[in-house]
């Protein structure tokens, strides 16, 4: 008991550091239409999905979409998934596909609606106004690729090397495109302040 | 804010968003792929260039020389179709030597497992396929549907594949005691057929046959018959009267046990009070419940009669679909099947 309330107020102690682990024999099972390893894979992968689609989509209903969208594909493939040591690189493969296939979709038929929504009615669910700054910065100031790397290592609890690998790029551009980004986003939270 | 002020306050806004997906995830439906597409492709483990040049200049030279042979030999001119319950594709080149074998569902990918094809003549590789359909029973005495389909550019080579084709199967699974229904139909090269085919994870040719008898009988719904085997399709249009020498040729068809119950005969007297004049016989609901079921095998979860129209109306499931079946009371004749989700 005393060891596992120790281990307990370790893993609190540092807000980002649960780390995903996916057994890859989830996608076996899933394969074989065993409902209760989706529900294990999707607990695992929830919000670390959720961020990418997010980084995508800059939207929050179209990153539910798109999420939606990567799940069930999910199943529908899981079959045929090989194991090969990197199950999310599969699922940001699928999730980033889809993606590009709507975008190609959209420009074909052009969407009557506005495209700008305001951000306010975005995403109304943050209650904390400095958290939505933050938000809209990471949205508005950084590149596709920052915006993964940004999201992921602050949800995900992955470290910059299983970031880079699962998002198939150099662990030197996975830090520098990091940096870079986070430098940006320092600079124009300062500017928020100053001027409020 | 420093760098670890904007990671949690990023971790906060995720943390907060309501996402409430894993219902309606459950929900949607999906059919199993049969390979991967553009979207699931994995990564294959990347090989250094230098490595992929030798090998490259390699296959320049193999492709050099083998390209005029090739040429005369790879190239496709038959495409041959048996759909049991697995899915077969076999190609074949000009001579009738098989030069490609596919499964087009997931019960025929595991059939033709590691079937070496490469080189053998297609009735060859036909009769073994057979074999294997025989030795893993989706071919048996009570389950003997075969559709075979044959497309080739020249209408005539086509006809003449169809005809020997034919011929083997019947030979080969003879000399087994096995009495086989086998449908043979010529294919036609559409993208539609194509495309619904690869919609619904079925064959082009069992897609051909579908569309068939939605030709024959439009009331019909493509969604409601790409689950069912063959055997349970041709029961179907048995059933509901479809005329089936029309789309497929057949010399087995007679065989295929009627599933309509043969009705009292008017002249036998049924008891001395009843009248007929007057009052309509109907099928038994044991018979209305077989007749549904010899079209899709599964559980029966509802049976009412309707009295006003004389009809049975039967629900069976069938792992996550749910078939609605009407009969006709008085003929056993199927009007009507449904299929939801």
């Amino acid at each position: 008991m005393l060891i596992f309330t120790f281990v307990y107020g370790e893993d609190t102690g540092n807000s980002r550091n649960n780390k995903i682990e996916i057994d890859e024999s989830l996608f076996k099972r899933i394969a074989r239409d065993d409902m209760t390893a989706l529900d294990g894979l999707y607990e695992i992968t929830e919000r670390t999905m959720y961020a990418f689609s997010l980084s995508l989509t800059k939207d929050h209903q179209r990153a539910l979409d798109l999420m939606q969208d990567t799940y069930v594909k999910i199943l529908s493939a899981a079959h045929l998934y090989k194991p090969m040591g990197k199950p999310l690189a599969w699922m940001f493969t699928i999730a980033r596909n889809l993606h590009y296939s709507n975008v190609r979709k959209d420009k074909r038929n052009i969407s009557l609606e506005p495209e700008e929504i305001s951000d306010n009615k975005r995403f109304s669910y943050v209650t904390d106004i400095n958290d939505r700054i933050v938000l809209e910065g990471v949205l508005s100031l950084l590149s596709e690729e920052e915006r993964e790397i940004v999201m992921l290592y602050a949800v995900s609890g992955m470290k910059h090397k299983e970031i880079a690998e699962s998002l198939g790029l150099k662990l030197s551009t996975t830090l520098s495109k990091y940096h870079r980004a986070l430098k940006k986003l320092r600079k124009y939270l300062e500017g928020k302040e100053a001027r409020s | 804010m420093n760098e670890k002020q904007i990671l949690e306050s990023l971790k906060r806004t995720v943390d907060q968003a309501p996402i409430d997906i894993l219902d309606k995830i459950k929900q949607q439906p999906r059919t199993k792929m049969l390979r991967h597409d553009d979207i699931t492709r994995q990564d294959i483990n990347k090989i250094p260039l230098r490595k992929l040049m030798s090998y490259a200049s390699i296959a320049a030279v193999f492709i050099f020389v083998l390209f005029g042979w090739q040429f005369m030999t790879r190239m496709p001119d038959s495409y041959v179709y048996l759909d049991v319950n697995p899915s077969i594709e076999i190609v074949t080149n000009r001579q009738d030597k098989v030069i490609n074998l596919q499964a087009d569902n997931v019960d025929g990918q595991r059939l033709i497992e590691d079937l070496k094809y490469k080189g053998k003549k297609v009735y060859q590789v036909t009769e073994e396929i057979l074999d294997r359909m025989v030795s893993e029973n989706y071919l048996d005495k009570e389950q003997e549907f075969l559709l075979l389909s044959v497309y080739n550019k020249n209408q005539e080579r086509a006809e003449e594949q169809k005809q020997n084709l034919d011929r083997k199967i019947h030979e080969h699974l003879q000399a087994k005691e096995l009495q086989p229904i086998v449908l043979a139909q010529k294919l036609d090269n559409t993208s539609t057929i194509e495309k619904y085919a690869k919609e619904y994870g079925i064959s082009v040719s069992k897609m051909t046959f579908i569309r068939n008898m939605i030709i024959l009988n439009p009331e019909l719904k493509t969604e409601a018959l790409v689950n069912l085997s063959i055997g349970e399709l041709v029961r179907l249009s048995q059933g509901m009267g479809l005329e089936l020498d029309k789309i497929i040729d057949s010399d087995d068809l007679e065989k295929v046990e009627p599933i309509v119950p043969a009705l009292p005969e008017k002249d036998e007297p049924i008891s001395p009070e009843s009248q007929p004049e007057t009052v309509d016989e109907i099928i038994s609901s044991d018979q209305a419940r077989s007749i549904a079921l010899s079209v899709v095998k599964g559980t029966v979860t509802d049976f009412d009669y309707d009295e006003d129209d004389f009809e049975y109306e039967v629900e069976i499931e069938v792992g996550d679909l749910e078939y609605e079946i009407i009969i006709d009371a008085k003929t056993g004749v199927i009007l009507q099947v449904e299929v939801d989700d």
